[in-house]
């Protein structure tokens, strides 16, 4: 199809990047550079939501770009699960910039230039990701995002930062490589790397070779942040909180459990990693993470890198449900990717309203601060209670549909990882709660300086908390319903 | 006719709240308890289903109606307005409204959910509307033991979820019926019995109780267990160990309400005894068992609902919960006294109020099982007992418990008017059995004033007056017993506390420095390679040249060595000489060639 | 006058060189124009000969109508078709970089014989790339490396004297390798002429002379492509040179080395010969494996900006010669991607060198702290060409890597593609230490919110030497989303390298 349809896909990528380099002309003006990130935005999310509906209708929108190299042009292809992403990162990176507007200049950061163009390339990158036909040019865009973040996370340029960032590159770097060899190896097994329903790799080789080319992959999507390969997540954290925000909920994280997905349900396929054994190895690579990610969290006092282990755990709930093999699991996985977003980033808004508000970073300073910003600790309990999986609130969803494909899939001794890393998720952000909403100051006069955060950042939080909601209530719309599709897809089979 | 949820009132009345204040909010709350007691009891199972898909490939069931449930919802909309009543009295805090509101609907949710997902999640929110109402009382120690509460309810959550999942893949449907034996029975268990606070994991129970608020123990006392034991009674088919369990939860509780100073947390433990009556019954699985426990949920609610309203009134007026600063209130608070002498005496089984009337079907029933009538008996016993204590204790004794200065008076219309109703229901339903037993779903006649059953409640009475009599520590006020099993549960929990904070921490942070060190002593070696090989090559050997070389030769050696270790790596050594060398081996290797090729 | 365009590629060059000198004597400000218009002539001529070659095969070019054997034959076929306009546009970019950084770096009186031997020098590669001679190659060859030891010892810094005497020795002994290695050729077989040998030489495939030969030449040219652990003159060459002629080397001298290297191996003894007769390739293979091991290694530890990229050349070296130890299709055809791929990359990191010593006269990292803030452009430019170095899609180097490894895995060489991989990653570990010292190091926050105020004291660099690095730091980036129509010309190249000529 050649229609305009057809081009929407090369749409939603160029726009950023056209932005980003308007971002750079008119960087001297803030409020023209800013009024770019904002239109981009807009615009990005307009193109994604045109082809829904195509998408909902079953439809793949392709689209070649240009003939990269053997195994792979540049090319799109637009499916219910990139939708799923896509749709994610659309939203979230509008609410985003509002956001990281309303940061950086109640911070007055330096080199705000610098940090919106990096921005903009970035959720290009994701969706391209997102939007990616084959394995090549997922490759391409996942190596645009990892250099491209550099910048945002060493952003302050404190040693500290520069060390974070170090560490950030080493172990993106280190993934992108052991991504590139298995993305030649696949070409060279099977003569394609095109994303195929259901897996292309079956019979291509011995069971080993399989086997060491899904490490490679798993290895190679380090973003996803399954222990022991998680280090530079709670490092990254010294980047200012909207970064912290994109990289955990908009684009990085999701990024690398996206590639994971597609690897189980486009590359390999169910009955392949099935019969490969490998979902034991998800599944106990996933456990590991969500339970000791969990413990992790419990004792940490710095809020952000708290939210960052709990980050680590909740992603592996994704790997969980893609190593049940079953069909619900599947799906809890996929509706995982966009529900543990919208809390995510609710949470990050919040830790980063309470910096600008209250400049205060650390858990135990925290007590009380809700009086003083009630919508902001409240917006905080609620997505934390979602993370819980306690309703009514979008979490809940995933959490059945993980429990259902546990089951399904014969891997019961999965419930008791639910449920003990359920239990552990109460245990620390309860405290939380209890802290900003319950807590009274050891001084009360240290919060006279304190008040709710500028309305840039203010509405983000409720837009976000708001729409975890409603995917509770409404989780067809468009999410579930995407998901359904893609579990078609991979399975030929419907969701129980 | 197609009716709406009553669970969907309450949640569209919390929506309205935080707009209102003061008078306005408690008006505004008074007409959704109102509106959802009426639109309850409109209900009738020819009232259609409500099914909505909201998850793919699974119906969900927002309404449903049969026998059981419109006794359940019924009971609990008559209460749920009843705390709304009861809270008028002064501004809660929106928080602890709003709390009081959800759990009121949630528990609706439950009864009227046709489906396990929807009663998983209304069971859900009830435990978040729980937490909100114990730490909207910012007493001392509700944070802990909210804290304890979320957890211990999260947990049976996520078990009763499972549980659910299981049933759920062996039928196939997500309906609520009987479960499928295996680890979907044990979860199921754990799950239903956390909040039914089956033995050991009740702890929850008397330690939140006692912590929340005036009101929000009422409201506390109500919902979970009672939804609970609903549940366990609509899922059914349960055998012979659930019934057991009840025994040992009647006698438990009892014992251990015996030995409480508070009276809240007292009374706490007597709930605990109470729905082991309940599960005792509904374990046993005959018709008549289970409406014995359903009886028994509507009365227990009943008057253990108008005991915590006159504790809350005590406590208002007082401002001290434990029986031992109480005494002497019948003269001051005559109409507390009242409704407290009615709720313990039904709760002790006097004939003639309610308590009797279930007491005695769940005793009867329970005769299925050997042995167990017996326990419900002695824990019967035992029961008067401390209904005893609590009323000579804190009422009736002369008045040297209470602190001087401080003349309590009767609590505020609102309380008075809660507890009244309250009172006549107990009293109404205790004269007239019929009118709660033709509405259970078996239709089980109770006849608490046949003779076998007044011989059965005199027996008990006179066992207790005799124990009484003769044992003067249950006449006495004491400090307390107030350590559960729960102290090893909290134990466990700083274990784990420890293990992230200490060993994790530590181990993590030992490798990460071991691999800094790596690095380090890469970049250090690739500062200047040239000379870092000489230097290892040299120390290597600088043994052998000490043993085979002479004194000075060897000291020099080792001053050079020196020299090259304090100047590394700004030292240039030579490499020139190491170019040509290198050529002089490629010589050598094509040479080396030539002869192994011809 | 087309079918005359291969030797007026060599001769016009010369005759302007003449002039240059004569013109140059009565004003000095004759010297460049000269230069720049004989090297553009020369790459215009390059792309005419590509497009000949791409359209009727391959050309060959009888010098004064003597036919070979006996008389000297030009060959252009695909292989040096495509190197000879890569080359000769690298020379023009370094021409036109040129004129400023000498005026800054050179004594005024030396202006004259330095443009003459720079044109020299872009003659002798010239003549290097399209001869079908091999003796004659070895004149060229020499012609461009007298040309080169002048050139680099042009400075005004003594050590410049030392690296270029350091570079005579070391290149004469590889000159004499050569020659040795021609010499034992034309014992073997009695012709001079590459095609003619090629055709002769399986004959005497098992003649130790025949190995001499190949073992002599292979040395050598090792020893010019400063192949690791025969680098040793390559860093102080690189960067005691002025930083024009840093880049023509680093670029085009390198370059064309590593040419005659692949021409010898493989048009001149056969892929059949040094895979089969004389089982070399795992050994090159792993030399090539440790060059780029130890080259980025050694990069990552220097604390000068020229210098480590001089380093880096040599592991980059190491990348090219790996592509030879394979000898499969996919991986010949990274090989020669990357000859064009690095020599766009490092030409612009060297250029963005030069212009930073331009301005700040030092390229020590220490000195440039925050330098990102004064010169933007610049230091955007080494992001893009050193993004390329690293191996990051879209970009040449990107290409360049994926083929490798795909040649290097399709062979069966798991642990040299692993190597190559880790190669990136230590490419990383160099080029980010510019990035961090040039971007985040030391940059004082400004409480303004807006951007890095620029200090008054430096300034970008001048156009005519920030045009042709800009150039080549999109080249970078557009070879390698387009690398398509490139791999057209390639991948005819690489069979016709395999097929033995």
């Amino acid at each position: 199809m050649v229609d305009a349809t057809g081009l929407l896909p090369a749409v939603t990528v160029v726009t950023p990047l056209l932005a980003a380099v308007m971002i750079l002309v008119s960087g001297r003006h803030e409020n023209i550079r800013d009024g770019f990130t904002v239109a981009a935005a807009v615009a990005m999310l307009g193109s994604v939501v045109a082809m829904l509906p195509s998408i909902l209708a079953g439809e793949r929108i392709a689209v070649s770009l240009i003939p990269l190299l053997p195994g792979g042009d540049l090319a799109l292809r637009v499916d219910a699960f990139g939708m799923v992403f896509a749709l994610t990162a659309a939203v979230l990176w509008l609410l985003n910039s509002f956001y990281s507007i309303g940061y950086m200049r109640s911070l007055k950061e330096h080199a705000q230039t610098r940090f919106f163009f990096c921005l903009a390339v970035a959720i290009a990158s994701a969706i391209g990701i997102a939007f990616s036909a084959n394995l090549v040019t997922l490759l391409v865009f996942y190596e645009i995002l990892t250099i491209i973040t550099y910048p945002l996370v060493v952003h302050v340029e404190t040693p500290e930062a520069m060390a974070a960032g170090r560490k950030y590159l080493a172990y993106l770097l280190i993934g992108g490589v052991f991504l590139l060899a298995a993305v030649v190896l696949t070409y060279i097994l099977t003569g394609t790397t095109g994303f195929a329903p259901g897996g292309f790799l079956a019979g291509s080789a011995p069971p080993l070779t399989l086997q060491i080319l899904f490490i490679l992959f798993m290895v190679g999507f380090v973003k996803a942040a399954w222990m022991p390969l998680h280090g530079w997540l709670p490092a990254a954290m010294v980047a200012p909180t909207p970064v912290s925000a994109f990289l955990h909920a908009v684009a990085v994280v999701t990024a690398g459990v996206f590639g994971i997905v597609r690897i189980a349900g486009w590359v390999y396929g169910m009955d392949l990693l099935a019969s490969l054994g490998l979902g034991t190895l998800l599944a106990v690579i996933a456990s590991f993470t969500i339970i000791t990610a969990s413990l992790f969290a419990l004792t940490e006092d710095n809020l952000k890198r708290r939210l960052a282990y709990s980050t680590v755990s909740q992603l592996s709930y994704i790997l969980l449900g893609v190593s049940m093999l079953s069909i619900a699991g599947m799906t809890g996985a996929m509706a995982h990717i966009p529900i543990h977003a919208f809390l995510k980033i609710t949470l990050f808004f919040v830790a980063g309203a309470v910096i600008v508000a209250a400049g205060r970073e650390r858990i135990s300073d925290m007590k009380g601060i809700g009086r003083k910003m009630p919508v902001t600790a409240v917006m905080f309990s609620g997505a934390a209670i979602g993370i819980c999986g306690l309703p009514p609130f979008s979490g809940l969803i995933s959490k059945v549909y993980l429990a259902f494909g546990a089951v399904e899939g014969g891997v019961p001794i999965l419930l008791l990882v639910l449920v003990a890393s359920t239990v552990l998720n109460a245990a620390y952000f309860f405290p939380i709660i209890h802290t900003m909403l319950v807590a009274s100051p050891d001084d009360e006069r240290s919060l006279d300086s304190v008040s709710e955060p500028p309305l840039l950042m203010l509405v983000p939080i409720i837009l976000t908390t708001v729409a975890s909601v409603l995917i509770f209530f409404y989780p067809a719309v468009p999410f579930m319903d995407l998901v359904e599709i893609a579990i078609g897809e991979i399975t030929g089979s419907v969701i129980p | 006719m197609t009716a709406l949820p009553p669970a969907l009132i309450y949640l569209i009345g919390i929506l309205f709240l935080p707009l209102l204040a003061g008078r306005a909010r408690k008006a505004w709350t008074l007409f959704i308890g109102v509106v959802g007691l009426g639109l309850t009891l409109g209900l009738s199972p020819a009232v259609p289903e409500i099914v909505i898909r909201v998850l793919p490939g699974i119906d969900t069931v927002l309404l449903t109606v049969d026998p059981m449930r419109e006794v359940a919802g019924g009971i609990f909309a008559i209460s749920g307005l009843l705390v709304l009543v009861y809270a008028v009295y002064r501004d809660l805090p929106l928080v602890e409204t709003i709390g009081i509101l959800a759990s009121i609907a949630a528990a609706m949710g439950v009864v009227y959910a046709g489906d396990f997902i929807t009663v998983f999640v209304f069971w859900e929110a009830l435990a978040v509307a729980s937490i909100a109402i114990i730490w909207s009382s910012r007493s001392p120690g509700s944070s802990a033991a909210g804290y304890r509460y979320i957890l211990y309810h999260v947990f049976g959550g996520a078990c009763l979820l499972a549980g659910i999942v299981y049933t759920l893949s062996a039928s196939g449907s997500a309906a609520i019926g009987p479960v499928a034996d295996g680890p979907g029975l044990v979860f199921m268990l754990i799950g239903i019995g956390m909040n039914a606070a089956f033995i050991p994991i009740h702890t929850w129970l008397p330690d939140a109780y006692q912590k929340a608020s005036v009101v929000g123990s009422v409201a506390l006392s109500i919902f979970t267990t009672k939804a609970a034991v609903f549940l366990l009674a609509g899922v059914g088919g349960w055998g012979v160990a659930v019934a057991w369990m009840g025994g040992a939860m009647a006698l438990y509780g009892a014992v251990f309400a015996l030995m409480q100073d508070d009276l809240r947390r007292l009374l706490g433990y007597s709930i605990i005894s109470q729905v082991g009556y309940m599960v005792a019954g509904i374990g046993v699985g005959s018709v008549a068992g289970v409406d014995a426990g359903l009886a028994h949920m509507v009365n227990d609610i009943l008057f253990k609902s108008l005991l915590f309203m006159a504790a809350g009134a005590v406590i208002l007026r007082t401002g001290s919960h434990r029986l031992s600063e109480m005494g002497g209130l019948w003269r001051t608070m005559p109409v507390t006294t009242l409704s407290a002498l009615i709720g313990g005496l039904a709760l002790a089984g006097l004939p003639g109020l309610n308590g009797a009337v279930s007491k005695g079907m769940a005793i009867e029933a329970a005769g299925a099982v050997p042995y167990l009538a017996p326990v419900l008996m002695v824990s019967a016993v035992i029961t008067v007992i401390y209904v005893f204590r609590i009323l000579y204790l804190g009422f009736f004794r002369p008045a040297e418990g209470t602190r001087e200065g401080i003349l309590p008076r009767d609590p505020p219309v609102p309380m008075l008017l809660a507890m009244g109703a309250t009172a006549i229901l107990c009293v109404a339903i205790g004269l007239f059995p019929h009118l709660l037993t033709d509405l259970l779903p078996g239709g089980t006649p109770a006849h608490p004033f046949a003779a076998s059953h007044l011989l059965e409640s005199a027996g008990i009475f006179a066992v207790a007056g005799v124990l009484l009599a003769l044992v003067r520590p249950f006449r006495r006020s004491w400090g307390g017993f107030e350590t559960d099993i729960d102290a090893l549960y909290i134990q466990a929990g700083r274990a784990v506390v420890w293990f992230s904070s200490h060993p994790l921490v530590e181990v993590t942070d030992a490798i990460g420095r071991g691999i800094g060190r790596v690095v380090a002593w890469f970049q250090h070696v690739s500062a200047n390679p040239a000379a870092a090989i000489q230097i290892a090559w040299k120390t290597l050997v600088l043994p052998f040249v000490r043993i085979f070389w002479g004194r000075e030769r060897s000291a020099a050696y080792e001053k050079d060595l020196v020299f090259l270790r304090d100047n590394y790596p700004e030292i240039q050594t030579s490499i020139w000489g190491g170019s040509y060398g290198i050529i002089f081996v490629c010589i050598l290797a094509f040479l080396y060639f030539l002869f192994s090729l011809t | 006058m087309i079918e005359h365009l291969p030797v007026i590629l060599i001769t016009v060059p010369i005759l302007s060189a003449l002039l240059i000198l004569l013109l140059g004597w009565h004003d000095r400000r004759f010297c460049y124009p000269i230069t720049l218009a004989t090297i553009l002539f020369q790459f215009v001529g390059g792309i005419a000969l590509l497009i000949e070659v791409m359209r009727q095969g391959t050309i060959h070019y009888h010098i004064g109508g003597w036919a070979p054997p006996l008389g000297i034959e030009f060959v252009i076929d695909t292989f040096n078709g495509y190197i000879l306009p890569i080359i000769l546009f690298l020379a023009v970019a370094a021409a036109v970089y040129a004129r400023r950084s000498v005026e800054n770096e050179i004594e005024p009186e030396k202006i004259v014989s330095f443009y003459v031997l720079f044109q020299l020098l872009v003659t002798g590669l010239v003549g290097m790339t399209i001869t079908g001679d091999i003796f004659n190659l070895y004149v060229f060859l020499e012609i461009s490396s007298i040309a080169a030891y002048t050139l680099i010892a042009s400075t005004r810094r003594p050590r410049a004297c030392v690296a270029a005497l350091n570079y005579l020795i070391l290149g004469s002994i590889a000159g004499g390798f050569v020659l040795l290695g021609i010499g034992n050729l034309y014992v073997a077989t009695g012709t001079l002429n590459m095609a003619d040998i090629a055709r002769l030489l399986p004959a005497s495939y098992g003649l130790a002379t025949v190995h001499t030969a190949f073992l002599l030449l292979v040395i050598g040219f090792s020893i010019k492509v400063a192949l690791f652990p025969l680098h040793l003159w390559l860093p102080d060459a690189y960067t005691e040179a002025p930083s024009a002629v840093t880049v023509l080397i680093s670029t085009v001298m390198a370059k064309v080395s590593v040419y005659a290297m692949f021409r010898v191996v493989f048009s001149v003894f056969t892929t059949a010969y040094f895979v089969e007769t004389v089982p070399v390739t795992e050994l090159i293979l792993l030399i090539a494996a440790v060059a780029i091991v130890a080259g980025a290694v050694l990069a990552i530890a220097q604390d000068d900006l020229k210098r480590m990229l001089a380093y880096s050349s040599v592991s980059q070296i190491g990348y090219i010669v790996f592509a030879l130890g394979v000898a499969n299709q996919v991986a010949l055809e990274g090989g020669l991607l990357h000859i064009l791929g690095h020599a766009v990359m490092k030409g612009c990191l060297f250029m963005v060198a030069g212009v930073i010593i331009y301005r700040l006269g030092t390229s020590r990292f220490s000195d440039l702290k925050g330098v990102a803030a004064t010169m933007p452009v610049t230091c955007a430019t080494f992001a893009l060409a050193g993004a390329s170095m690293i191996g990051v899609p879209p970009t040449i180097g990107f290409a360049s890597k994926y083929y490798l490894v795909m040649g290097a895995l399709e062979a069966g060489y798991w642990v040299y593609a692993a190597v190559l991989l880790a190669g990136s990653l230590l490419a990383v570990g160099y080029i980010w230490r510019f990035i961090e010292v040039a971007y985040f190091s030391a940059s004082s926050h400004h409480e303004d919110g807006g951007d890095h105020c620029p200090a008054p004291a430096v300034r970008e660099a001048p156009l005519s030497m920030l045009v042709p690095m800009v150039v080549l730091g999109f080249l970078c980036l557009l070879l390698g989303i387009f690398v398509e129509p490139i791999m057209e010309i390639v991948s005819p190249a690489v069979s016709l390298l395999l097929g033995g000529a």
